[in-house]
């Protein structure tokens, strides 16, 4: 045997190497009889519709693929250069024990797959996505330590190929007796990063955000028992999570202030707050702290920052930006986009109060140059993503559609 | 209560076509899911490609004429799929370029598997179809002639030669690249 080929089969066999046990989805085993309840007959005449659907539906792809921008009747982003191939929206009915997701493509708007998730009526779902769009994870939650509500439930969503199906998995995952303040899916959907509050009556007791393994139930988990709450939590690729500290007191502590920190999660656990905020945050009284995504290769933060400028006779005008700062030195890097209104504020009306004037970032691709994000500036709800400084409302639905933090009782999710 | 002889007859059938296709897979699931990585080099894809392969041999199990051949019949399946899939690809670069991400990013951000490669490994991704089976069936699954010429129905010569030149564009790729 020659070099070349004692070579080809030692770098063959290191290769394929990158397929086991731990780095690919447990697929499943073909349904049994059982499984398939479509009687013999009728499946004999569902292979060819079943093919005659696929074919017309490839033929429909494509001209759907090809067509220009502009002669696409669906409202929405269009073909984005670098914008993920699908997103997903989580939609709780006013009343009812369901969650709906929908997968849609991104170019058309198309609904690919739907997919109802058990909800109670009075929690408030969140989703979160794995990087390849393959996997998510629903979190029904109730905002409440399991003291005084019944908890936290999980929810995985795979979808099949191209996007076309999504399957349900009630995931065995126990917060209790913890409450869940965010969640975050990483890049490659096998590890699910938890932001976890242990509170009693008398107060509480210690934050942690925990890294738990889907496949294996492992978990490491780094704590601090310094007060304040862990949010908006997302990934910077496999070995970072990105979150929002909100110290709960004032502190001279560089350490220890609120801020958008980078937690390393290569090791076994540790402190929460082992160092201190990457991005440190000025106090903007009427708002909350935005979100923040961090963008997967860790160098930046995605968020928002609103600026609220007030005329006479209660006339304001509202600038909400959605920006890059640098996790390097806290700074402003881009503005990617901005919106702004003015008007008089109602706080039972339709333009909302003034800490509902906001754009939120929901996720954001590869790149971070499109964000998956919800404004609401006097009145008006927009959802969508941003390409070139313009903001392009998502294909396939409403102009004013609204997906998180709606007023009223609806409430939802999104992410790419 | 039992049913119509026919139907407890294809209920028995279709049991042993379960058991039979579920003790392929446990057995070889991984081993075809590498396969079908090193013939698309992308991870996501592999697994879809064997998924497919099992379920399509369940569809035809009863109509196998030979239950022993269950493995050669799904190595090919996968082969084949590899194959759709490249096809796939080619149409979804050439129609839709400008529509999203490109398809091997996802395959990056899954497993990072696309992204590092070895120069030899990325040689013998770029070599035609053909050449690339002959070499994965022969230094990755250890098969003899005879088992490449049954599972590509191709002739026993024609993988001896498919088989030499896809080793000489091999060095070739590999000596350019030094140089």
């Amino acid at each position: 045997m020659t070099d070349l080929e004692d070579r080809l089969r030692a770098e063959l066999d290191d290769f394929a190497q990158r397929a086991n046990p731990a780095t690919i989805r447990p697929l499943q085993p073909p349904p049994g009889r059982a499984a398939r309840q479509a009687p013999r007959r009728m499946r004999r005449w569902l292979a060819p519709v079943a093919a005659a659907t696929a074919v017309a539906a490839v033929i429909a792809g494509v001209t759907l693929a090809v067509r220009p921008a502009g002669h696409n009747p669906v409202t929405g982003p269009g073909p984005i250069a670098g914008v993920p191939p699908f997103y997903l929206t989580l939609d709780q009915p006013v009343k009812g024990h369901v969650a709906t997701a929908v997968l849609r493509s991104s170019p058309t708007g198309a609904v690919l797959a739907r997919a109802h998730v058990p909800m109670l009526g009075t929690a408030q779902p969140s989703v979160t996505g794995s990087a390849d769009g393959r996997t998510y994870v629903v979190v029904e939650n109730t905002f409440e330590s399991a003291g005084h509500g019944y908890g936290v439930r999980f929810y995985r969503l795979q979808t099949g190929r191209h996007g076309r199906s999504l399957r349900v998995d009630r995931l065995p995952i126990s917060t209790f007796p913890l409450a869940v303040d965010g969640t975050a899916l990483s890049p490659d959907g096998r590890e699910l990063a938890i932001a976890e509050q242990s509170c009693r009556d008398s107060g509480c007791q210690y934050n942690q955000i925990q890294v738990r393994s889907l496949a294996t139930g492992a978990t490491r988990t780094w704590r601090t028992r310094h007060e304040g709450l862990s949010l908006s939590l997302s990934w910077a690729g496999r070995h970072q999570v990105g979150f929002l500290w909100e110290s709960g007191r004032k502190t001279h502590s560089p350490r220890l202030r609120s801020g958008y920190r980078l937690l390393d999660v290569t090791g076994p656990g540790g402190d929460l707050l082992a160092t201190g905020p990457v991005v440190q945050l000025k106090p903007n009284p009427g708002h909350d702290i935005p979100a923040a995504v961090v963008t997967p290769d860790g160098r930046s933060f995605v968020t928002s920052s609103t600026r609220v400028a007030h005329g006479r006779d209660h006339h304001v005008t509202v600038t909400t930006k959605i920006i890059m700062v640098s996790a390097r030195t806290g700074k402003v890097q881009r503005v990617l986009y901005t919106e702004s209104g003015s008007g008089v504020l109602h706080t039972y009306g339709r333009t909302g109060t003034l800490d509902e004037q906001r754009c939120v970032v929901m996720a954001v691709d590869r790149t971070g140059e499109h964000p998956l994000v919800q404004c609401f500036v006097m009145g008006r709800f927009s959802f969508g993503t941003l390409a070139g400084g313009r903001f392009a409302p998502m294909a396939g639905l409403p102009n004013s559609y609204c997906v998180r933090a709606c007023r009223g009782p609806m409430w939802g999710d999104a992410t790419w | 209560m039992a049913g119509h002889p026919r139907d407890v007859r294809d209920e028995r059938r279709e049991d042993s076509a379960s058991a039979a296709v579920t003790d392929l897979f446990r057995c070889h699931h991984l081993e075809l899911v590498r396969l079908a990585l090193l013939m698309t080099g992308d991870l996501a894809a592999a697994e879809d490609v064997v998924q497919d392969a099992f379920e399509q041999l369940h569809r035809r199990w009863p109509s196998l004429r030979q239950p022993g051949s269950g493995l050669a019949y799904v190595r090919s399946s996968v082969l084949n799929g590899c194959r759709s899939m490249h096809r796939r690809a080619r149409v979804a670069r050439k129609h839709a370029a400008r529509l999203a991400e490109p398809p091997s990013a996802g395959a990056d951000a899954a497993g990072g598997v696309a992204g590092e490669r070895s120069d030899l490994i990325a040689a013998l991704l770029a070599l035609p179809r053909r050449q690339r089976e002959v070499l994965v069936l022969r230094y990755y699954a250890d098969l003899d002639v005879a088992e490449i010429a049954s599972t590509l129905r191709i002739g026993p010569s024609t993988v001896r030669s498919t088989a030499a030149r896809g080793l000489d564009a091999l060095a070739r790729a590999l000596k350019e690249n030094d140089q």
